[in-house]
């Protein structure tokens, strides 16, 4: 793999990754709740208070984590072959068929729009990657710092899961920015241990949450895909 | 060689073991005349293996042993199973496997399993019991060759609810890494500590359940079998899921367990176990 290119000056560093990791960047992000839907179904999540510790835990020390470790790993990666490896575990890490869908179908859509950029179209990585993995390529071809891009990451993932929430949950909008403001310290804390973190930190404690993904499958009403 | 100490069954009781124990434990099956037969055994410090059925037309059973009673930090056990092609084999353990309060240093379990063409593998252990101040790291390898069948299952307790024993701080790591036909098709990474009694309580990871476990299922059939699956295990507690990840030739069934205790989970899970390992069916320890 090439050297990351020169980095960006930091005003277009930060307008590219908001680019990249805004709502509106056709990835399809609306349409997973990543079990959160199940979880308010069953009553897990019936507030803000609620959602501010599921998503925190995810993030913290779950699915959330193990996509930021997974992206950390793919931004460093050496070689093709090392990415190549990577991107095979985090596909075999998906915790249900509904979470494979979600990370597989986000990640080779965020390829496909990435290729608006040249240095997403110079990567030559295509077809099938993990959300976190093409994520990772991406900008460390765009020569954006790491430490920046798991921060935004990280805060796109829980953005994606309030909005999923707020049209599943009694909140408001309101409601919706406070449990984003609550969210930040631990976004960001996680963002930090993320960027020294290797492989071997992989590892995850939501395991409900992880069950609730499967369960969304046989869910009878449902808004989201995942 | 270390010296092995048999630890102490009372937890409460338990000294720090200055000594560690160490065991390392390899079968290899082998098929001939239509059967499932031992083609070699080799046993070595704490890790014994016996087998209770090596004759008939079943599959080959091994019941894999710690004989030092249970784990603490420092000790070591790794077991290596190779099973050939062809073969059907079931491995359990003899008794749940605890874990428990480490003085220093962490407790560390590897198995390896090489599942041979077309052989067909059931790992069956029973509960592993974490006890307050143990730490646990664990891995379990698979390979599976082109034509090769697992089925997989971890059961965890935290902590045993009827010696109202009280998990307040412990290290467990699982990492499960599977292959088939030389690539990953499943993997599993479960971290919890130092704090796990404020982790069993949140509720997006145990929600005050004390057991979980984890089932994978590596089988062409894998996604006919959910509905089947669900079936048995209806209500909460339970997920299942299954699908064939792009360039596999085989599928894979994963299921989800929690429940408030060992027992309850063990209820849960024996059907599942039994259905999935069809006419190789289970160990006596699993048919409840």
């Amino acid at each position: 793999m090439p050297p990351a290119t020169e980095p960006v000056a930091e005003p277009a560093a930060r307008v590219r990754l908001m680019t990249l990791l805004s709502p509106s960047f056709p990835v399809g992000a609306f349409a997973y709740s990543h079990g959160v839907e199940r979880a308010v179904h069953d009553g897990l999540i019936g507030g803000r208070d609620d959602l501010v510790a599921w998503l925190g835990d995810l993030v913290t020390a779950g699915s959330g984590w193990n996509d930021a470790v997974l992206l950390r790993a793919a931004w460093g990666a050496g070689d093709a072959r090392e990415r190549d490896d990577i991107a095979s575990l985090a596909e075999a890490l998906a915790s249900s068929r509904e979470r494979h869908l979600e990370t597989m179908a986000q990640g080779s859509a965020f390829l496909a729009a990435a290729r608006a950029f040249r240095e997403a179209r110079d990567l030559r990585l295509e077809g099938e990657v993990a959300y976190p993995v093409a994520v990772g390529a991406v900008t460390r071809a765009m020569g954006l710092a790491c430490a920046e891009v798991l921060a935004a990451y990280l805060n796109a993932f829980v953005g994606t899961l309030v909005q999923a929430a707020l049209r599943t949950v009694p909140i408001g909008q309101s409601d919706a920015v406070a449990a984003l403001a609550r969210l930040e310290p631990v976004v960001l804390d996680a963002a930090a241990r993320a960027e020294i973190a290797t492989l071997d930190d992989l590892g995850s404690a939501t395991v409900v949450s992880d069950l609730l993904a499967m369960t969304h499958e046989t869910q009878q009403s449902r808004l989201f895909r995942s | 060689m270390d010296t092995m100490t048999i630890a102490n069954d009372e937890p409460a009781a338990g000294r720090p073991r200055m000594q560690r124990a160490r065991g390392e434990g390899r079968l290899t099956t082998k098929h001939a005349h239509g059967r499932t037969r031992l083609a070699g055994l080799y046993q070595d410090g704490c890790a014994k293996i016996r087998l209770p059925r090596v004759f008939g037309d079943g599959p080959l059973e091994a019941v894999l042993i710690n004989s030092s009673g249970g784990l603490t930090g420092g000790d070591r056990l790794d077991w290596s199973i190779a099973a050939g092609a062809e073969t059907s084999t079931v491995v359990t353990t003899q008794a749940s496997e605890k874990v428990y309060r480490a003085s220093e240093g962490v407790a560390r379990v590897t198995t390896r399993i090489e599942i041979g063409r077309d052989a067909r593998l059931a790992w069956l252990p029973q509960e592993t019991i974490l006890f307050d101040r143990s730490a646990l790291s664990r891995r379990l390898d698979i390979s599976l060759a082109r034509g090769g069948q697992a089925l997989l299952v971890e059961p965890v307790v935290f902590g045993r609810l009827a010696m109202r024993e009280q998990l307040r701080r412990a290290v467990f790591h699982d990492r499960w890494r599977i292959r088939y036909n030389g690539r990953l098709i499943h993997a599993e990474d479960q971290r919890f500590g130092p704090d796990i009694a404020l982790q069993l309580e949140r509720s997006a990871m145990l929600s005050g359940m004390r057991a979980m476990a984890t089932v994978v299922w590596v089988h062409p059939d894998a996604e006919d079998h959910v509905e089947r699956v669900r079936a048995l295990v209806p209500g909460c507690g339970t997920g299942v899921s299954a699908w064939r990840p792009a360039g596999f030739a085989t599928g894979k069934l994963l299921a989800r367990f929690v429940a408030e205790d060992g027992y309850t989970l063990r209820k849960r899970l024996a059907p599942v176990l039994a259905m999935l390992n069809g006419k190789a069916g289970v160990p006596k320890v699993w048919s409840i």
